[in-house]
């Protein structure tokens, strides 16, 4: 990652590769603003990293359901004033729930879209459609596999986070000619509280491991990318198989 | 206590205690931020916490039940130099902690054996150090959290003071300590001078402890219990620390993340421990006298003499090891001295290690294993040689008006317990049930010492 772009900002900052990607970051010496909803577990981090990396490390508590002009305002102010430019912006919150699944209520599935795609479509609205302004140098968002092959279980997080591939697809189109690098990374099994204690079919990678990946490459223009790579090839399997198999499948 | 698997993420793990005797199978949940945690302790009707999971005995698990783990929770909330306090959670390693002031030249004390202990597993035993002091007198406040009261601040001087004994020395009971103000020092000297001298026997440590304990920061023996013969049983060496400005070539203050289930795995020469108790102590020996009489160690490493010798540990192999430490008055010491070189001599256990220092404090808290005293520790291989042994060793610290540590013998009855501690122990027991009525807070170590 180029030493010249040293401000970031991290959605979804408090936990997971979130709060791993804050503290490689602030070792490198990096600017960062982290958001996220739980003011005290923002607080500990940054006050922790202030103590112990060169990092300037500001913290901003806003929860991205119901999203608006207002929380709109305030992270963008804040961005300004604690940060000047925002040339990396990394999209790595995520929620799901245990009644995303059906019958769906209406307020699972609004809650879920919100914070998991239409907050961060916002935020990358703005960042985009000001990119010269935060002198933007990359976009890297955290996606799932869930998103390119659905299923009924977690329907409404699959749902979001393909929307938020959608739209940054877009923006990376519009931005091109910019040489802006954009990365949307279809996470597997990440070794989370999410995930944690849950049978899973193949080994979880630790957030430490993912948030490296995502420093390492942010200069890259990657486009879509499986990360532990194998997945790439588990996905592409299921997406060729015919619907009277994979309706049968339970995964 | 419940065994279907509990409303938030889990997984059914076995854990083990550092000495590898204890064993049991929980629901294990690692609550990443503020909100998980304190849903997941209201939310579980009984609980175990778990800091580095380095304790001897099992206290962060009970068979069946849910232990929470304070992994996530180990940052530095805040530094001030000018008042000399930090403010930390739980999770946060000694080592970590003391890298992070000695950068800024400051100190910290009393620090346990090992650099991977939690700052949180360090207040539930209220660990001594290697002579002076004990962690409650570091304290400054903390923050506890009780599913049944909230979170309280908890000082001396407040309404909640009488928790600050409770919970220092109160083996995770009390409930999830969320942060700890800790008084810090400034740094005397940049590095460690460790004097050597050698010691006879048994009898005449207290003596020479006493005289060197005047002169130095820090003094304490190590003593080859293995000895046959009686004019040079415990004979061994005795280490003066003092800081000093003199410069080291060595800053080791990178330390392994040693774990209660990496202890256990087999390595090379695990198989051997059994049969290794002489020999680990002629070996030591053989090393300490190939030594310079005077050595200077950075501050870290001299801290942490274990740090960097994690092979101790791994040698006793998935079996373990059991570790039984007493405080004996200084009165009874020689008569105690006569009847520990007796049962030694008839049981021939496998001592890998004997140690001793002197304690002046009367600080009589509860089970803290707090009084004036010598205090006599002995490693032994875990087999039923050594049961037997650490049973004798049982009826000499009642005979001789001594004190068990409860947070280091994993085998320690509660009779044993009552015998020594008496009143302590029921004013403990009262004191717990008055504060957590529904006794929420469960572990194995609970369970054996409150039976």
């Amino acid at each position: 990652m180029s030493q010249v772009s040293s401000a970031a900002l991290i959605i979804g900052a408090s936990s997971g590769v979130g709060r791993a990607l804050a503290e490689q970051l602030a070792k490198k010496g990096y600017k960062l603003l982290l958001v996220a909803r739980q003011e005290r577990d923002l607080s500990a981090l940054a006050n922790h990293l202030n103590q112990t990396t060169s990092g300037k490390v500001s913290y901003l508590s806003l929860d991205l359901s119901n999203w608006n002009e207002e929380k709109s305002q305030r992270l963008f102010e804040r961005a300004e004033n604690s940060l000047g430019d925002v040339s990396r912006l990394f999209l790595i919150s995520g929620a799901n729930s245990e009644s995303d699944q059906f019958p769906l209520s209406s307020r699972t599935l609004s809650s879920l879209f919100e914070v998991n795609a239409l907050a961060p479509i916002h935020i990358a609205n703005q960042i985009t459609t000001e990119h010269k302004k935060w002198k933007l140098k990359s976009i890297t968002v955290c996606s799932s596999i869930a998103a390119p092959v659905p299923r009924s279980r977690n329907i409404a997080y699959a749902t979001a986070k393909a929307a938020l591939e959608s739209f940054v697809t877009g923006c990376r189109h519009y931005l091109s000619s910019q040489n802006i690098p954009f990365q949307i990374y279809r996470l597997g099994y990440v070794d989370t509280n999410l995930s944690f204690g849950q049978k899973l079919l193949f080994p979880a990678i630790s957030p430490e491991n993912v948030a490296q990946v995502l420093i390492k490459k942010s200069d890259k223009d990657l486009g879509i990318v499986y990360l532990p790579f194998y997945w790439r090839f588990i996905i592409l399997v299921l997406k060729a198989l015919p619907w009277t198999i994979y309706k049968k499948l339970s995964f | 206590m419940s065994i279907e698997s509990p409303p938030f993420p889990s997984s059914f793990s076995q854990l083990v205690s550092f000495d590898g005797t204890e064993k049991a199978e929980v629901w294990y949940t690692k609550p990443d931020r503020y909100h998980s945690l304190f849903s997941t302790l209201k939310t579980a009707e009984h609980f175990s916490i778990q800091g580095a999971g380095l304790s001897l005995p099992l206290a962060s698990a009970a068979e069946g039940g849910i232990t929470v783990s304070s992994e996530a929770f180990n940052r530095i909330l805040s530094f001030d130099p000018e008042n000399l306090e930090i403010t930390v959670e739980p999770n946060l390693r000694v080592g970590d902690l003391l890298k992070f002031l000695l950068r800024r030249g400051y100190w910290f004390s009393p620090l346990p054996g090992h650099p991977n202990i939690s700052i949180g597993g360090c207040i539930g035993f209220n660990i001594h150090g290697k002579s002076k002091g004990y962690f409650s007198q570091s304290i400054k406040s903390f923050m506890l959290y009780q599913p049944d009261h909230g979170e309280l601040e908890v000082r001396q001087d407040n309404e909640h003071a009488f928790l600050f004994g409770l919970t220092l020395g109160g083996a995770g009971s009390t409930g999830f300590v969320t942060q700890v103000t800790l008084q810090i020092q400034e740094l005397e000297g940049e590095s460690l001078k460790k004097k050597k001298l050698p010691l006879a026997n048994l009898w005449e440590a207290p003596e020479q402890l006493e005289t060197l304990k005047t002169l130095h920061a820090q003094v304490y023996s190590w003593n080859d219990l293995t000895q046959k013969d009686r004019l040079s049983f415990g004979k061994g060496t005795l280490y003066c620390e003092d800081f000093s400005s003199a410069v080291t070539s060595t800053n080791s203050n990178d330390f392994t993340r040693l774990t209660a289930k990496n202890r256990g795995h087999v390595r090379p020469g695990s198989l051997l421990a059994p049969m290794m108790g002489r020999k680990i102590n002629r070996a030591y020996s053989i090393k300490e006298s190939l030594k310079e009489t005077v050595e200077t160690l950075d501050a870290f490493s001299g801290a942490f003499p274990i740090s960097g010798n994690e092979i101790y540990f791994h040698l006793f192999g998935a079996k373990g090891y059991r570790e039984s430490q007493l405080l004996i008055p200084l009165d009874n010491w020689k008569a105690f001295c006569d009847d520990l070189y007796l049962i030694t001599q008839k049981a021939l256990p496998d001592i890998t290690l004997g140690s001793l220092k002197l304690f002046n404090e009367t600080y009589d808290n509860y089970l803290n294993f707090t009084h004036k005293g010598v205090v006599l520790a002995i490693n032994a291989v875990a087999n039923p040689k050594t049961l037997s042994y650490f049973s004798e060793l049982d009826k000499l610290v009642i005979r001789h008006q001594g004190l068990p540590n409860v947070y280091k013998d994993s085998r320690l009855s509660s009779d044993v317990i009552e015998q020594t501690y008496g009143e302590r122990l029921h004013r403990f027991k009262r004191d717990l049930l008055q504060f957590d009525k529904r006794r929420r807070v469960q572990s194995a170590f609970l369970q054996r010492i409150l039976k």
